[in-house]
């Protein structure tokens, strides 16, 4: 008890009551003392060293007690991931589905007169171009040989056969193709065929184009509709290079067609032409 | 058997004690406030200062623990309190508490647990006064199961360390307790 009536305890208490009251009484006030703000910046440098030092154990700890909830959230942003995908992948169906009747409507818009019906690609020949496919439409869908089949860009082909439920399609660059033709800008008038040699690069020719006629490299070619198959005005393709037939004085046009055959694919629809006014149809 | 504590000590004595327990309080007073802040897993901060207070009433003089622990309550609210600065006034209670119940101790590792374990029980009463002062509808069970346990529980594990580091400090500063058969 000798301690406690020393005039060092009386002191001690002192300051560690005045140590109390004074900071106190500043914080209140809203100032900080000289003391406790040198005492702060000293310390600050070490205070850097010390937070980084507990960063690093923490992160190292980490690893065995966050182990648990960083698998649950794993998994959860997993399921987040695929459920994006999903999404994502139902947008970029509904999106070529929604291209898809945007085109259907433009071509309904520029032939009114040509009754229409869709159909999917279900097989394709094998090879580097699906010139001949099997489309989802058949008899009894009131499919019949030889009704033309286009596409949003232009003329693909025919139906050479029709099944139940299915059809045959042969494209314009096979050999046993042809369509009476004219070009829009001179007016050439001849027959798009086929071709063995051009085939192979999805082109075909047109040819018994009079040697007089106005016809150049960049002309638009469309069906003339004096056949039995295509309509009058339906899109061909472009002329790419034109040259002399020594041998009876017409001119050979190869036509490079605006179906890019070499793009068709299971996803990709086409239109059967079921019916047109025998006067053909407008461009 | 009878020991004392040598209360008079020459100048470079003071000198080396000064300097070895100002570095010592300010290490441990950066880690507390920093270090152990800091530590994401750990459920509550560990008082370590307190136990380097609580050490030096065991191994060192009672005027020596009661400056050390003015200066490291005073240093605590600087580095890492706000508003009211209560420290200063408990930590110089506990060390004077610690100092009376080790003046009957031998200076051994087993009564080293026995004076932590009787500051962190000081420490938690403190903790509960001003918790019940500041928050009137604080129920006692809630605040000993998410403040006064783990608080005390950490405090004594990180603690128990610290008295081979002061013994360290003590012996550097030549205050070591004489003891006379």
């Amino acid at each position: 008890m000798k301690f406690y009536k020393s005039k060092f305890f009386v002191i001690c208490l002192a300051v560690a009551v005045l140590l109390v009251l004074i900071p106190s009484a500043l914080s209140i006030f809203g100032y900080t003392d000289i003391v406790r703000s040198a005492l702060k910046t000293a310390a600050k440098p070490f205070e850097w060293c010390a937070s980084k030092a507990a960063d690093a154990v923490s992160g190292f700890v980490g690893v065995f007690t966050e182990y648990d909830d960083l698998k649950a959230e794993n998994e959860e942003l997993r399921a987040a991931l695929e459920a994006a995908e999903n999404d994502e992948y139902e947008k970029e169906v509904l999106r070529e589905e929604n291209d898809w009747l945007k085109s259907y409507l433009k071509m309904k818009t520029d032939h009114p007169s040509l009754l229409l019906t869709d159909a999917a690609i279900v097989a394709r020949e094998a090879g580097n171009y699906s010139t001949v496919l099997t489309l989802n439409r058949g008899s009894v869908h009131g499919i019949k040989k030889n009704m033309p089949v286009i596409t949003a860009d232009g003329v693909f082909g025919y139906v050479s056969e029709a099944g139940l439920d299915w059809c045959k399609v042969v494209s314009i660059v096979e050999t046993a193709s042809s369509v009476s033709a004219y070009t829009d800008r001179g007016g050439a008038v001849g027959v798009v065929e086929g071709d063995s040699l051009l085939r192979g690069d999805g082109q075909c020719r047109m040819i018994h184009i009079d040697a007089e006629s106005d016809i150049k490299i960049g002309d638009k070619v469309y069906t003339g509709g004096t056949g039995n198959i295509y309509p009058d005005g339906l899109l061909i393709g472009t002329v790419v290079s034109i040259e002399a037939n020594e041998s009876d004085r017409t001119l050979v046009a190869v036509v490079e067609p605006a179906v890019d055959f070499s793009d068709i694919n299971a996803t990709s629809r086409v239109m059967i032409i079921t019916g047109y006014d025998a006067g053909g149809t407008q461009k | 058997m009878t020991f004392h504590r040598r209360n008079d000590t020459p100048k470079s004595a003071v000198l080396k004690r000064v300097a070895a327990y100002g570095i010592l309080f300010f290490i441990l007073g950066v880690a507390q406030c920093s270090f152990f802040t800091n530590l994401s897993f750990l459920s509550a901060v560990p008082d370590i200062v307190l136990g380097a207070v609580a050490a030096v009433a065991l191994l060192d003089t009672q005027k020596t623990a009661a400056i050390c622990g003015i200066a490291s309550g005073f240093m605590i609210d600087a580095l890492g309190g706000s508003g009211l600065s209560l420290s200063p006034i408990v930590y110089f209670a506990i060390a004077l508490i610690c100092s009376e119940l080790s003046k009957k101790m031998l200076q051994s590792f087993l009564s080293w647990i026995f004076v932590l374990a009787a500051a962190s029980v000081l420490n938690s009463l403190f903790t509960y006064a001003y918790i019940s002062l500041s928050f009137e509808n604080a129920a006692f069970s809630a605040v000993f199961k998410s403040i006064l346990l783990p608080e005390a529980l950490t405090t004594a594990v990180f603690s128990l360390p610290i008295f081979f580091i002061v013994k360290l400090c003590v012996r550097i500063a030549e205050a070591k307790n004489k003891f006379k058969m």
